[in-house]
Parts: C-alpha cells; sequence; structure tokens
C-alpha cells in the first residue's frame, strides 16, 4: 500500500535541495574584476566619443562606418545604377560602362536624430522636416534600459500615421495586460531595416538609403532577445521622405 | 544599510561593492542554481551579473531599487546561460539509483528524477518565474518588476509552470500505485 504523497510539499523539498553559498573562488573573482572594470558613466554621450564603450558597440558602430562609406563609395561610383539599398542586388562597386544620360543624384547623408528606449517609452529626438530622397539616414539608437532591445525602420503602406500610432499603442496595451504579441505582425506597413539590435544598456546606429517617398517610422521594442517575448512596443516618428 | 552600500558602489567604491557581493551573492548563486541546474553555470551566470551591474551601477537612478534591478541581471544571465548551451544539451536521462531513500528524505530519488526532467521541460521564463516565487519568496508583483513582464503574464507563467511540475509528481506517483497493485 502506498501513502498518499503531496505533490506541493515534495516539490518544495525538491526546491530547497542544491547550493545556498556563492563559493569564496567566485568571491574574488568578482572582487578582483571590479578593480579592473571601469564603471559607465551617467547618461550618454555621442557613442563614438564614449571612452567607456563596450565591445558589443564599438564593433557595431564600425561596422556601420564601413556601411556608411560603402554605400557611400557605391552611389559615387555609380551613379546611375538603381539600389535596392544596403548590400542589395542592384548597387555595384564599377562604374557603369555605358553613360545614362540622365544621372541619378547620389543619396544626401543625413543624421535623423537620435531615438532613445527607456522603461517608460521610446522618444525621438531629431528634425521632423520632409527629407527629400535619395537619403542616407542614419539614426542612432540608444537603449537605457536593462533588456534587449530591436529597434526598425517602417514605412507605411496603408493608413495614417494616426492609425499607426493607434496600432502600436494597442498592441503596447495588449502587452501590459498579459498578452505574448496580442495583435501580432503590422499589415500597414513594410520593414524596411533588418532589426537594429542593442543589447542591455547599448547603443547602435541605424542605418539606411531611403530612395521611395513616402511616411516613415521607427518600431521599437524591448524584449528578450529574438525570438523572445516582447515586452513594450512603440512607434516614433514620422519621418516624411519626399 | 544596503542603500548606503549601493550609493558608495554607484560612486566607485569597489569594497562597498563587495560587501554588496557578500550580502546577496548567495541568495543570487540560489537563484541561479535553481534556474540552471548547474553549479558550474550558476556561478558563471551570478559573475556575469555582478560585473555588469558593477559597470551599469552609476546610471541606477534609485540605489532602493538595487536589489530588483540585480536581480533581472542575474536571470538575464541565466536565460544567455540556458541560450548559450541548449545547443549542446542532449536528452540524458537520468537514471534512478538502486535502493531505498533514507527515512529522512522528502524527495525520493525517483521524485528527484521526476521534477529535474519535468523542470528541464520548462522554458527560461517559465523556470524564472516559478524560482524566483517559490524559491526566493519573491510577491508576484516583484517577480513581475524582476523579469520585466505584466503581472498577468507572471501568473500565467507560474501557473503553467507549477501545473507541468506537479502534473509531473501525480502521474509519477499513479504509475507508482499502479506498480503496487499488480505486484
Amino acid at each position: 500500500m502506498t501513502t498518499p504523497r503531496d505533490p506541493e510539499t515534495i516539490i518544495a523539498a525538491w526546491l530547497d535541495e542544491g547550493p545556498t553559498e556563492l563559493p569564496e573562488p567566485n568571491r574574488r573573482a568578482i572582487a578582483t574584476a571590479t578593480r579592473t572594470i571601469t564603471q559607465r558613466r551617467r547618461g550618454f554621450d555621442s557613442p563614438w566619443r564614449d571612452p567607456f564603450m563596450n565591445g558589443f558597440t564599438r564593433i557595431a558602430l564600425t561596422a556601420a562606418a564601413l556601411v556608411v562609406a560603402a554605400v557611400g563609395g557605391i552611389y559615387l561610383l555609380s551613379p546611375g545604377q538603381p539600389s535596392g539599398g544596403v548590400g542589395g542586388p542592384g548597387a555595384s562597386p564599377t562604374p557603369s560602362p555605358t553613360p545614362t544620360p540622365t544621372l541619378r543624384p547620389s543619396p544626401v547623408a543625413t543624421e535623423a536624430g537620435t531615438i532613445t528606449l527607456t522603461d517608460e517609452g521610446c522618444t525621438w529626438i531629431g528634425n521632423p522636416s520632409p527629407i527629400t530622397q535619395p537619403v542616407l539616414l542614419t539614426i542612432d539608437v540608444v537603449n537605457e534600459t536593462d533588456t534587449f532591445a530591436s529597434f526598425d525602420l517602417h514605412r507605411l503602406t496603408a493608413g495614417t500615421w494616426d492609425d499607426a500610432v493607434a496600432w502600436i499603442r494597442a498592441e503596447h496595451e495588449a502587452l501590459q495586460t498579459g498578452g505574448e504579441n496580442p495583435l501580432g505582425p503590422a499589415d500597414f506597413a513594410e520593414q524596411i531595416t533588418d532589426e537594429v539590435d542593442a543589447v542591455a544598456f547599448a547603443q547602435s546606429r541605424l542605418t539606411q538609403v531611403v530612395q521611395i517617398p513616402g511616411t516613415y517610422g521607427i518600431i521599437c521594442s524591448s524584449n528578450e532577445p529574438p525570438p523572445g517575448a516582447v515586452f513594450g512596443i512603440y512607434l516614433v516618428g514620422p519621418l516624411v521622405i519626399e | 544599510m544596503r542603500t548606503r552600500l549601493v550609493e558608495r558602489a554607484r560612486n566607485g567604491d569597489d569594497v562597498a561593492f563587495s560587501e554588496l557581493v557578500d550580502l546577496d551573492g548567495d541568495l543570487c548563486y540560489g537563484i541561479a542554481y535553481r534556474i540552471l541546474r548547474d553549479a558550474e553555470r550558476a556561478q558563471d551566470a551570478v559573475q556575469q551579473a555582478f560585473l555588469l551591474a558593477w559597470r551599469e551601477l552609476p546610471r541606477l537612478r534609485d540605489p532602493e531599487r538595487f536589489s530588483p534591478w540585480l536581480y533581472r541581471l542575474l536571470v538575464n544571465a541565466c536565460y544567455e546561460e540556458l541560450r548559450r548551451h541548449r545547443r549542446w544539451v542532449s536528452h540524458i536521462r537520468v537514471l534512478p539509483v538502486d535502493g531505498p531513500s533514507g527515512p529522512d528524505d522528502i524527495v525520493a530519488v525517483d521524485d528527484r528524477d521526476t521534477l529535474d526532467r519535468a523542470f528541464r521541460r520548462l522554458t527560461p521564463e517559465h523556470r524564472a518565474v516559478f524560482v524566483l516565487h517559490h524559491h526566493a519568496g519573491l510577491p508576484l508583483a516583484e517577480v513581475a518588476d524582476v523579469v520585466g513582464v505584466p503581472l498577468g503574464t507572471v501568473k500565467s507563467r507560474l501557473h503553467h509552470a507549477t501545473r507541468s511540475m506537479r502534473a509531473a509528481i501525480v502521474a509519477d506517483s499513479q504509475i507508482d500505485s499502479t506498480e503496487a497493485r499488480l505486484a
């Protein structure tokens, strides 16, 4: 005959098993490391001037700078070539052998401000005036949360900017009340950039050649590293490309 | 006292930070071990969390929130450990050791094996909520604060995790009683 067993008691006892003290070598390792790791300063400066920039950010910024240089070079060398954007199939580093009678203007590099994601929301500080295409947009993105963050440039394909804002707000509110991606992917916008990600407390840069006129926005989200759950989602903009 | 230590550490005092490690290290290790079920990886996660905490401490606006902030860094470090090692994890079944367990053992070897397997099937997010609430004793609102999801999501994750663990034990008990009847 077996005695009835209480699952709660068994689970609680099982959970209590195991080590409870951090081994001394780990404490010493932490103490040693703190003497050699420089603390970050409060607030964020321009990332390329931050002497305490972490390795991830440094690599990301170096890559972004290389992309900017490469894209600029490609456009300078082949002004008549249509291009799908960074690394797009239309781009070619060699000049066109057949000069076209009308030269497409080279994209003008435009700093479109800074987007900052915090626990309270996402803000964009930049010039809201319309920008003439083609444009090489660069936007600094700053993640001030202690979770992973993603920033994506989208172009509206249906509805108005206010519709998009309302949809994202509804998505965010649904997330706050317990849903996980409750409304699903946006069907009113086309994602232009691959996700530009920033780990906790890091900065990165969104760089994109934009040649199609329209209304653009950046969707910022705090999330677990992809494909993890999304905690908060926001839309900032609009950037109007004429 | 803790707030004062946090303020000193925030201003670069590594001795104060070491005291914080002394105060919180054991609980952090206990949490990490129970989420990861592996001592070495738990030690790595704790080190990772404390070093990130040291580096980012000047940005912590409210020193009173040090503990939930540290736990969040710790949980994220555990997620990272689990993801990093996931590809190497094979489905190893822990074989029960023969022989009766001691009279004082509340958790029999079979139960331990059953619970270990049930727990390993949970996602990192479910594990974290389960451990923070049941082991660390954090109220659900604080768990939500630590893992950065709404309270409703925490409740749902906890419900799922608890149900899975309980179901594993109950199923095991039913097998035991069936075997006893047949014997």
